[in-house]
């Protein structure tokens, strides 16, 4: 099997291989692509069907559109309905949040960006942002998206809700706190899970109480501690709500809306939420080093307008309902709402929060970042 | 029948290595394709694992700024009590880990090539079947049947005596689900090991008046040291790198291990690579320590395999009145290792979300799943590009493998034990820093590598070329070196002696490692994640994506079919190896 013609050729792609791996120190790379520039820049001032018709035959020339995603629902109704409608084949990569930053700086780093479209959530975006490596997305639709959905770096699609689910077979209704100092009775000791990764929503938490409610550091860390000392720390929304439905424990305390499913056909219920709900925002963005930036602009578009549908189908909570026809919010009226600190998240400071969260998990001290 | 272990004190020790210098002094001048095999060989080796090993250390000690430090371990492992904690329980872990897989592994192994136990059959699937199925699956399964809430083996005790004596959750319940998963490779690398070696030397202990413990303690253990040392290895090394056991069964009852460390540090921006090299260099000393010392447990059989020039025919020792209860042992674990947790995967692949066994659930059984898994062209094909990968990878690891282990085992140059700690080293590599590093390099290498299954072929290849070289050196070192002095003094070449002699008697050991690598090459998940192509997946990237859609029951069937296929592609290419070895014969 191993001939002699090979040494050769092992020797030079060691040589290479190892030559690239010692030259790859990542200096920060930022792809850019000036046709790609020069094409958003045109279709930034274009409106309504004049700027579809544009895109869908500049994208139809490029024939297809590679993204980078994080959603669930993009692949199995999204991209489909997309194809269906404009012709256009979709590439898919899709991985955890954390994983599709590393793999996009990679690229990146080795100036060979290989998706056009990225979406992920507002921290995320925030990072990619700074690295310079997507596209202000600017089109006419971003007016129907309110405020509140639009970060420096994005102009969400949708939210995911960070809210207790209970499973109904286990708690009665009405038995549930409605604020997250109910849960300091002992008798939930064991019983409220909390992923290890949700240092996200300790820090909206904080925010709510200390800068909405006026409560002090003091009075926040003693009631964390007491709701903390019945905690059940878990790995992982999926799996874990699943072991919410089977009944493995009642109350999964920082899980996300979109779980529990919109048909009610499910013993896992969000009734009664406890105050306040806190949203992270969720979007696309096209990239700056697009090889196909027409398409990435089409998909964005439908992203806001057309997609928002299977969103809602999804269990998110779309950005822009007035593409929905007939639209029912899932959460009741007048749920006070707080959003992700994306901007701290993006920064050094997220690791300190995330230090935080973890210390108040294993009992530890501080508890806030220093 | 004389033996060569009995022979061994008749003879100088240094008997061999001289005869072989002499064998090799009198070629000497004569060109040799070994040279050749050899240098292309250890090219090959170097760069597969160099490439992620220098990334692993240059990461690691190199600051993003450039200045060298060892800021790396302090990020890694602060000085405070909760480090020692999470080392304390890392290691209790993982050293339970190993006990409990190298006595169920190493005692069936026993069982199944040594003793007439009844139900042998049961044992070769028990040494598949925890391997196979997917490992996001494994740790839920065993919560469904071992939780104190709603474990299935707790209902049944609480129906029938009234109590609910098992709680996966705890540290003996992550090191019985660790070392169930554990104990396969054990089971494989013993079992090639006991079938290697030759019983006459047990009979003539026995003979000789020695208890049973003696004979094992003193005869059969000693003959198999090498894979034992080898399994042993490995199944630590495992126990300290495992992923989802820790964080489904020891999270929720408050044991922090290494991994949990791993996964704080992989959630960090930026991405702290110094931390997790440094996690990976503390793993690498362990490692670079174990080869060590299995080396030197392996270099006291160096000298004399026990597979001589001497024929012997494997036979089994009686069990006599015992069998029934080894049969019942067997059964047992067979039950326990297969029957359940498959029996789990099977029932959840029939239902649209998993719900309690109970005749309530009868009425939501269907085959919805299935007909999603064939019809779906995203599934099927990832199930053909990961058939490629897999077998590709492991047949190139196990050439490299059987080459490299031939090296360690057979020559006495000083480089071999850096050899074998170079490739055992893939082992402790983080699987983040691991997919990194090729993305770094392929990334800016213009052949078609980056964007291909290329690149999974070559991860897989590397990550798993310590199982080939432990079931390569294991199966090596229990061949006697005088079969193959005795080809070469007969005038053959290198070459032959290698294709006639050498691999046809460490045959099942190397198809036993090719075997391994193609079922783990299923469950790669790490360094798959973020080299995958978009449009090519594999199965575990899949299993990934259907899993995080919420669709845990579609997963339990291609679970279902994974372990279907890989059983009969197992079992087919065990004939076919079993017919060449008769005919080797």
């Amino acid at each position: 099997m191993l001939k002699k013609p090979m040494g050769g050729l092992a020797g030079l792609v060691a040589a290479v291989g190892i030559g690239a791996l010692l030259s790859a120190c990542g200096s920060p790379a930022t792809a850019n692509t000036q046709a790609a520039q020069d094409a958003y820049a045109k279709y930034a001032s274009m409106k309504g069907k004049t700027r579809e018709d544009a895109l869908v035959a500049a994208a139809k020339s490029e024939g297809s559109v590679s993204l980078y995603i994080t959603n669930s629902a993009i692949k199995p109704e999204i991209v489909p309905a997309f194809e269906k409608k404009y012709g256009i084949k979709v590439t898919i990569y899709r991985a955890t949040t954390e994983q599709l930053r590393t793999r996009i700086l990679q690229e990146a780093g080795a100036h060979r960006i290989q998706n056009d479209v990225v979406e992920t959530k507002d921290s995320e975006m925030a990072i990619l942002d700074q690295k310079g490596l997507i596209a202000p997305y600017q089109s006419d639709i971003t007016a129907q998206v309110p405020d509140e959905a639009k970060t420096d770096d994005l102009v969400g699609a949708y939210y995911i809700a960070t809210l207790p689910i209970h499973n109904t077979k286990q708690v009665q209704p009405g038995e549930l706190p409605k604020d997250i100092a109910g849960y300091a009775d002992p008798k939930w000791k064991g019983k409220i899970a909390v992923d290890q990764g949700d240092f996200n929503w300790y820090e909206d938490l904080y925010n709510y109480y200390t800068k909405q409610k006026g409560m002090s550091d003091a009075d926040f860390v003693k009631m964390m501690k007491s709701v903390a000392a019945n905690f059940r720390v878990v790995d992982g929304h999926v799996a874990n709500t699943q072991l919410l439905q089977a009944g493995d424990f009642p109350v999964f305390l920082s899980d996300f809306l979109h779980y529990v499913p919109a048909n009610g056909n499910t013993t896992l219920s969000f009734e009664q939420p406890m105050t306040p709900v806190t949203l992270q925002i969720l979007g696309a963005n096209p990239m700056k080093g697009a090889a196909h930036p027409a398409a990435a602009l089409l998909f964005c578009d439908f992203y806001l307008t057309e997609a928002q549908k299977y969103l809602n189908d999804a269990g998110y909570i779309p950005t822009n309902p007035s593409a929905i026809p007939g639209y029912t919010p899932r959460l009741p009226e007048g749920t006070t709402f707080v959003y992700d600190d994306w901007k701290t998240l993006a920064s050094d400071k997220g690791n300190a929060w995330q230090q935080a969260w973890s210390n108040l998990l294993k009992g530890q001290d501080p508890v806030l970042p220093q | 029948m004389s033996t060569t272990l009995a022979d061994r004190p008749e003879r100088p020790a240094e008997t061999g290595p001289v005869r072989s210098q002499r064998v090799t002094r009198r070629r000497a001048g004569r060109f040799e394709a070994k040279h050749i095999v050899i240098a292309v060989v250890v090219l090959l080796l170097a760069y597969l694992v160099l490439v992620p090993l220098i990334f692993l250390l240059w990461k690691t000690f190199v600051a993003d700024d450039g200045t060298a430090g060892l800021s790396g371990f302090a990020h890694a492992f602060p000085d405070n009590a909760d480090t020692w904690a999470m080392v304390g329980n890392t290691l209790a872990f993982a050293f339970g880990s190993m006990v409990v897989s190298m006595v169920i592994g190493g005692g069936f192994a026993y069982l199944a090539e040594r003793t007439d136990v009844p139900f042998r059959r049961l044992l070769s699937l028990a040494a598949l079947v925890p391997l196979i199925i997917p490992a996001i699956l494994y740790a839920p399964a065993w919560i469904f049947l071992g939780s104190a809430n709603i474990g299935l083996m707790n209902n049944v005790t609480g129906f029938l005596f009234g109590i609910r004596p098992f709680d996966v959750y705890s540290v003996w319940g992550m090191i019985w689900v660790q070392s169930l998963h554990s104990a396969p490779i054990v089971f494989l690398l013993l079992s090639a090991a006991f079938r290697a070696s030759d019983p006459s030397m047990e009979e003539a202990g026995r003979v000789a008046g020695l208890g049973g413990w003696r004979v094992l303690t003193r005869i059969t253990l000693p003959m198999v040291k090498p894979a034992l040392a080898g399994a042993a290895l490995i199944v630590f090394i495992q126990s300290l790198e495992v992923f989802e056991i820790p964080t489904f069964l020891g999270l929720p009852a408050g044991h922090y291990v290494l991994t949990s460390r791993l996964y704080y540090l992989y959630q960090q921006y930026p991405t702290d690579y110094q931390a997790v090299g440094a996690i990976g260099v503390g793993l690498l000393v362990i490692a670079c320590l174990g080869v060590w010392l299995a080396g030197r447990v392996g270099g006291s059989l160096r000298e004399s395999g026990t597979i001589s020039g001497k024929a012997f025919r494997p036979r089994r020792k009686k069990l006599g009145r015992a069998r029934p209860w080894a049969g019942l042992l067997v059964l047992g674990y067979f039950v326990l290792a297969v029957a359940l947790p498959l029996l789990i995967l099977l029932y959840s692949s029939l239902l649209k979300t998993y719900e309690q066994p109970g005749i309530h659930a009868l009425g939501d059984l269907s085959l919805n799943n299935y007909r999603t898994l064939f019809s779906d062209p995203g599934i099927v094909g990832s199930f053909e590009n990961t058939m490629i990968v897999a077998v590709c990878a492991a047949t190139a690891a196990m050439v490299l493998a059987t080459v490299a282990s031939w090296i360690v085992v057979r020559t006495g140059g000083a480089g071999r034990r850096f050899l074998d700690a170079l490739t055992f080293s893939p082992l402790v590599i983080p699987g983040l820093v691991f997919g990194v590093a090729l993305a770094v390099v392929y990334l800016r290498v213009s052949l078609p590598i980056y964007g291909t299954l290329v690149i999974l072929f070559i991860a897989y290849t590397t990550r798993f070329l310590p199982y080939g070289m432990r079931y390569a050196s294991a199966a090596l070192s229990t061949v006697s070196r005088e079969l193959e002095e005795s080809a070469q003094v007969a005038g053959a070449r290198w070459f032959t002696t290698m294709r006639r002699v050498l691999l046809p008697l460490a045959a099942p050991g190397v198809i036993g490692g090719w075997v391994y690598i193609l079922i783990v090459s299923f469950r790669e998940l790490q360094s798959s994640i973020l080299l995958y192509t978009p449009g090519k997946e594999v199965v575990s990237v899949t299993i990934f994506q259907q899993y995080q859609d919420g669709n845990a029951t579609l997963v339990s069937a291609i679970g279902v079919v994974l372990v279907l296929l890989l059983t009969v592609l197992v079992v087919v290419s065990q004939t076919i190896a079993a017919r060449r070895g008769v005919r080797a014969e």
